[in-house]
């Protein structure tokens, strides 16, 4: 990553829809440049997607509920992010070290969507134990917060 | 129609009527923030004018409010990434809020019902520099329950809210 990459990220970071003529305009490179150096950061995984972030308050949802797992003995974590996955509304599922295996984080609707979701995950079987956290934020995949907060630097190793 | 609140949730926002077209928008824009209006228009058999009039019309009815860049933050040599649980006293909670939302590394802070009060993700460089984090929110909340949990690589799955007309 370059100079030039890291400046594109960084205006990416603040406004993930700026058109590549108007970045190009900005660090002085053409625009065909930058559609280039962006598609090389996705290749290479840097870039993992461009999102919009939607307030599921506005469409019938309450809050997230913070879905902390632990595996029953003898299954792996695979198992139950496997079977994780096809429960609705689960938008982000990732391995744990620490007090549990695995932690869901999925939009909820109300106190009974919840219940439902828990029993769901309770039925699978590699899951022995399920800790429900709730919070009240409805921005989705990610808060607007989170956006202000991510400052992309460039990494000491290069 | 009554729905049951949850605790600390008295008023509920107003909900915003869509329909299948708006639905489609709503799922090109959330896989990829950057797809093209006409590419949409063509899936949806309508004028480009059409659908960035129905953005904007999410936008100013606050269903859409504003738009994300997911980096691989390992790749910006930040390996680890944590979610932070603690349990302070319901009377210094947005004390303790205030505190943690302004440090470097902390990307979400927020209240939370169930076994944590507050809850944070967090990221970091080293283990040394996540246990430095930890080790700075406990000095400055006291003796109070901190659990740090490390993530592995997450697995986004946007697919799977339900967005309903």
């Amino acid at each position: 990553m370059d100079g030039t990459d890291l400046e594109i990220l960084q205006l990416l970071v603040r406004n993930p829809q700026e058109p590549f003529y108007r970045i190009a305009k900005k660090v002085g490179v053409s625009p065909r440049t930058v559609q280039r150096k962006v598609q090389k950061m996705k290749e290479a995984g840097l870039i993992h997607c461009f999102s919009i972030i939607i307030d599921l308050s506005k469409l019938g949802y309450q809050g997230e509920a913070y879905l902390h797992i632990t595996n029953a003995p003898g299954y792996d974590k695979a198992t139950t992010i496997d079977g994780l996955k096809g429960i609705p509304n689960i938008f982000l599922i990732t391995e744990i070290i620490g007090d549990f295996d695995v932690m869901a984080i999925a939009a909820v609707k109300d106190y009974q969507s919840i219940v439902n979701m828990v029993n769901t995950i309770k039925q699978l079987p590699s899951v022995e134990k399920v800790e429900t956290d709730f919070v009240t934020e409805t921005q989705f995949p990610a808060t607007t917060k989170f956006t202000e907060q991510l400052t992309p630097e460039k990494p000491s190793s290069s | 129609m009554t729905k049951t609140d949850f605790v600390g949730m008295t008023n509920m926002t107003a909900q915003v009527k869509i329909d299948e077209v708006d639905v489609k928008i709503l799922r090109a824009l959330v896989a990829d923030a950057r797809t093209k209006l006409k590419d949409i228009a063509k899936e949806c058999g309508l004028s480009s004018t059409a659908i960035l009039n129905r953005v904007k019309r999410l936008k100013a009815a606050g269903v859409i409010v504003g738009s994300v860049l997911f980096l691989n933050m390992n790749q910006m040599g930040f390996m680890y990434a944590a979610s932070i649980g603690m349990n302070v006293k319901i009377h210094e909670k947005e004390e303790c809020l205030s505190i943690i939302r302004n440090r470097s590394n902390v990307l979400i802070v927020g209240e939370s019902a169930g076994s944590n009060t507050l809850r944070a993700f967090v990221q970091a460089k080293s283990l040394k520099d996540l246990d430095n984090l930890k080790q700075s929110i406990r000095n400055q909340l006291g003796s109070r329950k901190i659990s740090v949990n490390l993530w592995g690589t997450p697995q986004f799955l946007f697919d799977n809210i339900e967005l309903e007309p």
